[in-house]
């Protein structure tokens, strides 16, 4: 297998827009989204429903195009890609973990059978193929069930699995969609694990969209999306708001709810290393 | 995918698994069949036409004339090698039975002033039956009618000029003189050969004894070979078309004087125009169903890659390319196609076996031709086509689209199909509407083409209309008419996948309905024509022996008089009314076996025979020894002229004498062979010579007599012959001439006087009546003009004869379109009781009186020369180009309907099944199982029903419209023979079939689906 050069930054957006034309209405579902992910990053996209995670994961996968601003994934502008070399970053350079876990799988394929079919079209070799198939199933805990149906597999098992067939052609980037929303405690935190594995044994870089903050803390990034903008990012415990390439700043929700709802006017008062933003009364100011 | 998931998915998707590959079977079993068929039906038409052509037609005579003792030596030889060299591959193939050799020289009669033929014949002992034994050399055997002729009898030596003695051993009859052995030209045969221009016919005897004759006597060597028809092939025709031409034209062989005559190429020829009846039928209907094939594995493909669009969109996020997804997307019908090829082949294969046994001439070889294989990989290319054009939409669409699909895409997508297989329907109608095939009454090969194109067309639109009327009947089903109604108006008002379900099933239904109706309708007027064209049930062609009448024959034989007929048939060759074919019946039995097709306000054929046979005068008969007639002459001119008197025995006309110029006078004559009828007293002028030029005329003879007595001598006493009143009584007798100068004749107390006149070079006649005259006729509509009461036709000795048109048919039994009916004594009178050598003898047999009448007319002495029945002649119409091709166009609609209608129950078994969370979710809110029952048999039977009748309706119409264009026979028979109001039983039975059928299925179907229901189900996501 040819060694593939990876790029310093796995993920590259510069002011990336996409907007969705469905029956005659434009939907914007980015708005200016500026990240950057280094390789063997992992990172967690949290927000509302309908704040545009998954239209961020689909454009990372190559399944979109961007409208605007620009995109680089595993060092490939996906603004130039066509169908083919779409399919070729997906193949070689990306792997999918979709929410639904029957929807990852081939049902009547064995659980070696689902990770033998992503390989294929890459051309591992048959010996390589299974070598790489054996190690996947058993470091996923799947060993024992390896020529049973996907089908019939739990859904922790098919969810398992999935990220075996992700992982199946050593991507650069491993794309995970809300994996474990549908998995009990017990089985999220195992799939949580293999991830988090994958990403220290083969350096894989891993974007996962997820609801759960307890998922979103076991990464080292949070990506905070709301309509449509990096919102907030939280590293270490600690949670940033991130300045857009307007200018604009999204406050979290409880200070919106509190202290500065909607309306509210404010100042900003520069800093020697940053600004302050203060409530601002118009009426006292003219009275003084 | 390993082949283990593979067989997972294609069990799991059972359903619509078996439907991909049944269509695809029957697609590729119709095509291969398509070749097979015509193949199979080809060599059974060519052997048909090879078995009931005469012999000439269908072998060669090769003939070499020289002197004797060397000719048999050369002629077979260089014949068989010229003949294998122009048959090439073909030689060894045995295409012609085994060769007979002729040697035949002469030997001078001349006490008979003629000469005798001596033939030797290969195995001719074989052939005869001989009174005596078969000769050996310097022996003889002859004929019976030679014996009778010459008197030579069995023993007897017979010597010839510079010849040995030779010894008659026997008298031989032919056996049967239509053996292919005698190659036409059996001794005594009704069709004259060269030999029997002799009196005396063939002597037969050993090679050896022609051999061994003079070495200067000349003579002929002969070879006939006959075509064998269970060794040809319909593959064989061109080729040996080509070789028997270039064989009787051959320069080697025309060097040595060989001459080859044969009718084998006509033959051929008019095999392979019959063939051209067969082929484009064959290939549209095979189309049809292949097209309509085509269209239900698009629809199957298209559910089943659909149904595959979750995997699919799986491939494509996993980073396989367009061709990779594709081979996936599609692997299933691939794989399925290409098992379809050999077992279609092998599945159209045995059908055509089937269907030939049943259809084609027995023994009809069904060969797997290399073109069936090629039409086989064809549709199956056909096949893959349609499965990719099938899934091109759902293998192009963007993952995250698949994801995101909803049911609104289904609705788009079926109007584009819909609306490319309307236009194309609806265009090539235009075409073949302005193209004059529609309107034509001309039959025409592409008409077949209208009931599949207008079954679809039709159907498109029809099924489209369906959901909207459902949608129309949402508030009554709304209001009231049960639970069970209302789901099933609304399923099928929002499932489109049904209605494409029901448009194949229209076209399916509709296709059927066609072919019903054009196979009932070409079977009942193939049997109607066979009937007439034969005349009856059986007709026998028969030779009766010397001095018997066959009415009388017939009537001992059938005293019912209800089963058999005598008919005397004879076709006219003269110019002006050559084909004409007048048949002389005895009118009351004729009645009771012929078939008659009465128009509508036509008499029966029981009303016209009492008709044909109005009473007449008995006529004079004579059965004395002499007969002499007395007159009282008045005036005669010139003088000299003589008086016969012509009756029906071989020994007329009877010489009376030379009449005075004035004065009484008593003429006798002697009678031969007689009791006889006196036909007429005829009055010539004498002899023309110089200076003897009649004052009236050259060859005229004029004047005025009284004829005071007709006698007869019997027991050396003169006697009256026939009625005392025959010269009192005006009717007795007619004039030759009654137009200007009139003849006249005049009833007295004295006698008849009768004044004449004749014509430039004519005989002055008078007639004795006894029939009718004109004579009644029943004559066939197209050769008299409407309105027209006379006619002149031709009597049994081929003579023009006065006709008293009495009605007219649009077919006569046994002559359609040219026939003439008349009373059979009466004929045979205006004939004089002398038939034509032509004349045919038959006797016409009631359907089941065959047997029974033939054995009785053999213990009679007639023997049987030939017999001919309406049902082998319809069997022969049944195995023509135009049946056969009707007969695989009603086997094609029915498996396009068996196969429309299992796919449309299962689609739609499979959408239901689809939507039994809703029935577990309705039955958990109480709603019993029957009612949900009666949902799906409603949804089921609107859908059916719908398909069915509109179907119908559509199959009907086309049958209407386009049957009369519709080719049923290779040559068009009467056109008022025909009827193309398809029958209605045929229709009925059909229809009811196919609704019980359609029921019984939908109602397992309900069933088995309703059974599966359960409130477990809930538990499950909502597909």
């Amino acid at each position: 297998m040819a060694v593939r050069e990876r790029a310093e930054d796995t993920v590259r957006c510069e002011g990336l827009v996409q907007v969705y034309g469905t029956l005659g209405q434009e939907v914007t579902a980015l708005r200016g989204i500026d990240l950057t992910v280094p390789a063997g990053d992992t990172v967690a996209l949290l927000g509302p429903s309908g704040a545009g995670k998954s239209t961020l994961l689909w454009l990372l996968a190559g399944l979109l195009k961007p409208t605007a601003g620009r995109l680089e994934v595993c060092g490939r502008r996906v603004n130039d890609l066509n169908r083919r070399s779409a399919a070729d970053l997906r193949l070689h350079d990306v792997g999918v973990v979709l929410q639904n876990p029957g929807r990852n799988l081939l049902a009547n394929e064995t659980a070696a059978g689902n990770v033998m079919f992503a390989q294929r079209p890459a051309h591992p070799g048959r010996a390589a193929s299974r070598r790489r198939t054996d190690e996947l199933l058993e470091a996923m805990g799947l060993g024992r069930v390896a020529h049973r149906q996907a089908g019939r597999l739990s859904g922790g098992e098919q969810q398992r699995l999935a990220v075996a067939v992700a992982l199946a052609n050593r991507p650069q980037l491993l794309l995970a969609d809300e994996p474990t929303s549908q998995l009990d405690r017990t089985s999220a935190s195992t799939v949580i694990d293999l991830i988090r594995s994958a990403n220290e044994s083969e350096g894989t870089t891993v974007v996962m969209v997820t609801h759960d903050p307890v998922v979103g803390n076991s990464l080292r990034r949070t990506i905070t999306i709301r309509d449509g903008r990096v919102g907030a990012e939280g590293q270490a415990g600690q949670e940033y708001l991130v300045v857009s390439r307007d200018g604009s700043v999204q406050l979290p929700s409880e200070v919106l709810e509190t202290t500065l709802p909607p309306g509210t006017l404010i100042r900003a008062v520069p800093t020697a290393d940053g600004v302050q933003l203060h409530r601002a009364r118009p009426e006292e100011d003219e009275r003084a | 995918m390993t082949g283990r998931s593979w067989l997972r998915g294609l069990i799991q998707r059972a359903g619509t698994t078996g439907i991909i590959f049944i269509v695809a079977l029957v697609a590729v079993a119709a095509a291969a069949a398509g070749p097979i068929y015509y193949s199979a039906a080809r060599t059974s038409i060519l052997r048909d036409t090879i078995a009931t052509q005469p012999v000439t037609a269908r072998g060669y005579e090769a003939d070499e004339t020289g002197a004797l003792t060397g000719l048999l030596g050369e002629l077979p030889a260089t014949q068989k090698q010229r003949l294998d060299t122009a048959l090439g591959g073909l030689a060894g193939r045995g295409l012609f039975g085994p060769p007979v050799q002729e040697l035949q020289g002469s030997l001078a009669l001349p006490v008979y002033n003629t000469s005798a033929p001596l033939v030797w014949r290969t195995s001719v002992c074989a052939h005869l039956r001989i009174a005596g034994k078969c000769p050996g050399t310097n022996q003889v055997v002859i004929s019976r009618s030679t014996a009778q002729l010459t008197g030579w009898h069995t023993g007897q030596q017979l010597h010839f000029d510079g010849e040995p003695a030779l010894t008659v051993t026997g008298i031989y009859q032919v056996t049967n003189a239509n053996q292919d052995y005698w190659f036409g030209n059996a001794p005594g045969a009704t069709q004259q050969s060269a030999r029997d221009a002799s009196p005396i016919q063939a002597m037969f005897t050993a090679l050896a004894t022609i051999q061994s004759g003079p070495a200067s006597a000349q003579g002929t060597a002969t070879v006939d070979e006959v075509l064998r028809s269970d060794r040809v092939t319909g593959g064989d025709v061109g080729q040996l078309g080509t070789a028997i031409n270039a064989f009787s034209q051959d320069p080697v062989l025309a060097n040595a004087q060989i001459l080859v005559s044969t009718a084998i190429p006509a033959t051929l020829t008019s095999v392979q125009s019959g063939w051209t009846a067969l082929a484009i039928p064959i290939l549209l209907i095979t189309l049809q169903l292949l097209a309509l094939c085509l269209l239900l594995l698009f629809l199957a493909v298209t559910d089943a890659v659909e149904g595959r669009g979750a995997e699919i969109a799986l491939a494509k996020l996993r980073g396989r390319g367009a061709a990779s997804t594709a081979l996936f997307g599609l692997s299933e019908p691939i794989i399925l196609l290409i098992l379809a090829l050999p077992a279609g082949v092998l599945a159209g294969w045995g059908v055509t076996a089937l269907l030939s046994r049943l259809l084609l001439r027995p023994g009809t070889p069904v060969e797997l031709a290399g073109l069936a294989w090629w039409a086989a990989a064809a549709a199956t290319l056909g096949g893959l086509a349609a499965a990719g054009l099938a899934a091109r939409r759902t293998l192009r669409r963007p993952v995250l689209e698949e994801w995101r699909r909803s049911g609104l895409r289904m609705n788009s997508r079926g109007w584009a199909v819909d609306a490319v297989l309307a236009t194309a329907a609806v265009a090539g109608l235009l075409e073949l509407y302005f193209s004059g095939q529609v309107s034509s009454a001309r039959p025409g090969t592409l008409i077949l083409l209208v009931p599949g194109l207008l079954g679809l067309a039709v159907a498109v639109i029809a099924s489209r209309l369906l959901p909207a009327g459902c949608r129309a009947a949402y508030a009554r089903t709304g209001k009231g008419g049960g639970l069970g109604t209302f789901l099933a108006i609304r399923h099928v008002a929002r499932r489109p996948s049904g209605v494409r379900a029901v448009m194949v099933l229209v076209t399916a239904i509709a296709l059927t309905t066609f072919a019903v109706s054009a196979w009932s309708v070409g079977d009942r007027n193939q049997q109607r024509v066979a009937a007439t064209t034969v005349g009856a049930p059986t007709v026998l062609t028969v030779s009766v022996p010397a001095g018997k009448n066959l009415s009388t024959l017939v009537g001992n034989a059938d005293p019912s008089g209800r089963q058999a007929a005598a008919v005397d048939s004879y076709t006219s060759t003269s110019s002006g009314s050559a084909g004409l074919t007048v048949l002389a019946v005895d009118p009351q039995r004729f009645a009771q076996v012929a078939t008659w097709n009465a128009q509508p306000g036509q008499p029966s054929l029981q009303d016209l025979a009492d008709r044909l046979d109005p009473p007449a005068p008995a006529g004079i008969t004579l059965s004395g020894s002499a007969m002499r007639v007395t007159v009282q002459v008045k005036k005669i001119n010139p003088a000299g002229a003589t008086l016969a008197a012509d009756v029906t025995t071989g020994s007329s006309p009877v010489s009376l004498g030379t009449l005075p110029a004035r004065g009484s006078a008593t003429l006798t004559g002697p009678l031969t062979g007689c009791p006889c009828v006196l036909q007429d007293l005829d009055l010539s002028p004498p002899s023309s010579g110089p200076g003897s030029l009649s004052y009236v005329g050259p060859g005229q003879v004029s004047g005025a007599l009284t004829i005071t007595a007709i006698q007869e001598l019997q027991g050396g006493h003169w006697v009256t012959a026939g009625p005392a009143a025959a010269l009192t009584d005006a009717s007795y007798w007619r004039p030759g001439q009654e137009d200007s100068p009139p003849d006249t004749i005049q009833p007295g107390n004295a006698g008849l006087t009768w004044t004449f006149s004749s014509r430039a070079a004519q005989d002055a006649v008078l007639t004795s009546v006894n029939r009718p005259y004109p004579l009644p006729a029943v004559i066939s509509s197209g050769l008299v003009s409407p309105g027209q009461t006379q006619a002149t036709g031709v009597g049994l000795d081929g003579k023009s004869l006065g006709l008293q048109i009495i009605d007219r048919a649009v077919a006569i039994p046994g002559a359609p379109d040219n026939g003439v009916i008349v009373d059979r004594h009466y004929a045979e009178l205006a004939a004089g009781l002398t038939a034509a050598s032509t004349t045919v003898e038959q006797v016409w047999l009631a359907g089941d009186a065959q047997s029974a009448i033939e054995a009785r007319l053999q213990a009679a002495g007639v023997s049987v020369v030939s017999s001919e029945t309406t049902a082998q002649t319809a069997s022969t119409y049944a195995r023509q180009g135009p049946a056969l091709s009707s007969v695989l166009f009603l086997a094609d609609a029915a498996a396009a309907t068996l196969l429309a209608a299992g796919a449309a129950i299962l689609d739609l078994y499979l959408s239901a099944r689809r939507r039994r969370y809703e029935y577990a979710a309705l039955s958990a809110t109480g709603v019993p199982f029957r009612t949900l029952r009666r949902a799906v048999r409603t949804e089921l039977a609107l859908l059916l029903g719908f398909g069915i009748v509109v179907g119908a309706v559509i199959g009907a119409i086309a049958a209407l419209v386009t049957l009369r264009s519709v080719p049923e026979f290779v040559t068009a028979p009467p056109a008022g023979l025909l009827s193309y109001v398809p029958p209605a039983l045929p229709l009925a039975l059909t229809l009811v079939v196919t609704i019980v059928v359609l029921t019984a299925a939908a109602g397992l179907a309900s069933s088995t689906l309703i059974r599966g229901v359960s409130l477990d189900q809930l538990r499950e996501t909502p597909t």
